[in-house]
């Protein structure tokens, strides 16, 4: 993703495309927000899952995805291994294109996931019943991919120097991405425990 | 400038090997424990999705690694 959004986007009259990358993306996460709570609550009868089976749940995805994003144990991720066409890029004029990168890439599990954090706010998501609380949660995951992007439209440096600082970065972002699981797992599992 | 020029020479080195991955595992799972043991009973739901909606936030901004 990184070496087909940012060069769409960078450059001073480029900002436009992207902000319409940065709506796209929440547009697309809130649908999945929105269909995963209406799977859980035509499951469960719109009333949603207790609270702490939830929790058990979740808390226990998250600890098992700490271990994952910690290295200590490596399994694979339930995941489609597809990548946005870059053709796009070429065909469709550049405020279509970013729109249907935004779109697809908001969606978020059509794609590769390389952090298995986004489980977390799916489990809940679909979890809580209700498609408001799903859209409003998944709206953040759009916000926070989108949002880079916008910042990155607006700095100065060349956009190689962009794409190879975000790579050396990468193991840094899996640690504290792994810490904050297990933080969130364990405070979960053991509320959960704590109120069944 | 560049993102690299903020960061130390021996960046590589100072991410942690597997010993301390575990310590901060266990340290983190130490965190979550007590915090969990210490929440109000009333914030169960909302407390929850805040920190779901919270990981969302994380995990967008994560993606921008992805391949």
């Amino acid at each position: 993703m990184v070496g087909t959004i940012p060069p769409m986007v960078h450059g001073f009259r480029k900002r436009e495309l992207a902000w319409i990358y940065l709506g796209s993306c929440i547009v697309g996460a809130s649908a999945t927000g929105t269909l995963l709570s209406l799977l859980g609550g035509m499951v469960t009868g719109w009333r949603g899952l207790p609270f702490s089976a939830v929790a058990l749940a979740s808390g226990g995805a998250a600890v098992l995805c700490s271990i994952r994003e910690l290295n200590l144990l490596p399994w694979p991720l339930p995941q489609f291994c597809r990548q946005v066409p870059s053709r796009w890029r070429y065909t469709f004029p550049p405020a279509m294109s970013v729109t249907l990168y935004g779109l697809s890439l908001g969606v978020g599990l059509g794609t590769r996931i390389p952090f298995s954090t986004l489980y977390f706010p799916l489990i809940w998501a679909a979890a809580s019943g209700r498609p408001y609380l799903g859209a409003w949660c998944l709206a953040l995951f759009g916000l926070g991919r989108g949002l880079p992007v916008v910042w990155y439209s607006a700095i100065k440096t060349d956009t190689h120097s962009i794409i190879h600082g975000i790579s050396i970065l990468r193991p840094l972002v899996q640690l504290v991405n792994g810490v904050i699981l297990a933080i969130a797992g364990s405070g979960l599992l053991s509320v959960a425990l704590r109120w069944r | 400038m560049s993102i690299q020029h903020y960061l130390p020479e021996e960046y590589e080195l100072l991410l942690p090997r597997s010993g301390r991955r575990l310590l901060m595992l266990v340290f983190g799972g130490l965190i979550g424990t007590v915090a969990g043991l210490i929440a109000p009973s009333g914030i169960a739901w909302k407390g929850g999705l805040i920190f779901s909606a919270a990981l969302a936030f994380l995990a967008g901004s994560s993606a921008l690694w992805s391949p």
